[in-house]
């Protein structure tokens, strides 16, 4: 519970920064007040769902890549709350939600390849200091 | 290498001295050999006490403030944290992995890794155990790679 609630912490101060500049812009562009608190409780949502998305993906329990695919499915419901907060200032056509989602899915698995061919070579590594030691072993 | 050993019963205590031009690698390594021998820890199973060397430890875990002994078949209570088995195994092959976990680098098979980024030690005995980022410098160093 306490690892849950850092992260949430952590989320909760990156998500809001963006969501308060976002409802600045609708200000002065479009005179519009979206509402303190509004803001904040759809903040506060949004950094739920994506610390809970986090948590199952950095979970031991399970396989990995059903984390993986479970963390993308769980941050879906955040881009509605997002679409709630703003409606349509930010977005103007229906399909602009679905496209966001397909985009965050793109982002998603691209930082998933680049993290796990990254991992795979530090684990090729060991592997080899592993036979390296063992064939040195040997040899003495 | 001359290995001489000088038995006489009056000797209360081992005394093992290394004669050697220079401190290297392999001098290290018979250092660390020896101070992995040289402990001995006491495991508990139903109430009885059994005597455990390094060698045939894999793993420690702790689980509810109760630290275990895995070794290749069973599992040994004892009677000992973590951060003091720690302390008593410094510079043998036995290191800390994960926040509950000191494995024996000695009994590791091979790695893995999942999707996830999660790192895995299987070992000897085709158990895996769980390898937290953080430790993976320390772990590099032990096998004898570079500390990056």
């Amino acid at each position: 519970m306490k690892k849950y609630f850092n992260t949430f912490v952590k989320t909760f101060f990156f998500t809001s920064l963006p969501m308060i500049l976002l409802a600045l812009i609708i200000y002065r562009r479009l005179n519009i007040n979206l509402g303190y608190i509004r803001i904040t409780l759809g903040t506060i949502l949004i950094s739920i769902f994506i610390s809970i998305a986090i948590s199952v993906f950095k979970s031991d329990k399970g396989k990995g890549y059903i984390n993986a695919i479970l963390g993308y499915i769980i941050i879906i419901p955040a881009l509605f709350v997002f679409r709630y907060i703003f409606g349509t200032y930010v977005f103007k056509t229906v399909w602009l939600i679905y496209i966001l989602i397909a985009v965050i899915g793109i982002i998603y698995g691209i930082a998933l390849l680049v993290a796990s061919k990254k991992y795979k070579s530090e684990v090729n590594e060991l592997n080899r200091l592993l036979i390296d030691k063992d064939d040195n072993h040997l040899e003495e | 290498m001359i290995v001489r050993v000088n038995e006489n019963p009056k000797i209360k205590d081992i005394e093992v001295v290394i004669n050697c031009k220079e401190r290297d690698k392999f001098i290290l390594e018979i250092e660390k050999s020896l101070t992995y021998l040289n402990k001995v820890i006491t495991g508990k199973i139903d109430g009885r006490n059994f005597t455990l060397t390094p060698n045939q430890i894999f793993y420690f875990d702790s689980i509810d403030n109760k630290v275990f002994a895995y070794t290749k078949d069973k599992v040994y209570d004892v009677n000992l944290k973590l951060y003091q088995l720690e302390d008593i195994f410094l510079k043998t092959p036995l290191i800390r992995i994960n926040k509950n976990t000191i494995l024996n680098t000695k009994k590791i098979k091979s790695f893995r890794s999942s999707f996830n980024g999660k790192m895995e030690a299987i070992l000897k005995n085709n158990e895996a155990v769980i390898i937290s980022r953080k430790y993976v410098p320390i772990l590099r160093e032990i096998l004898g790679g570079k500390r990056k």
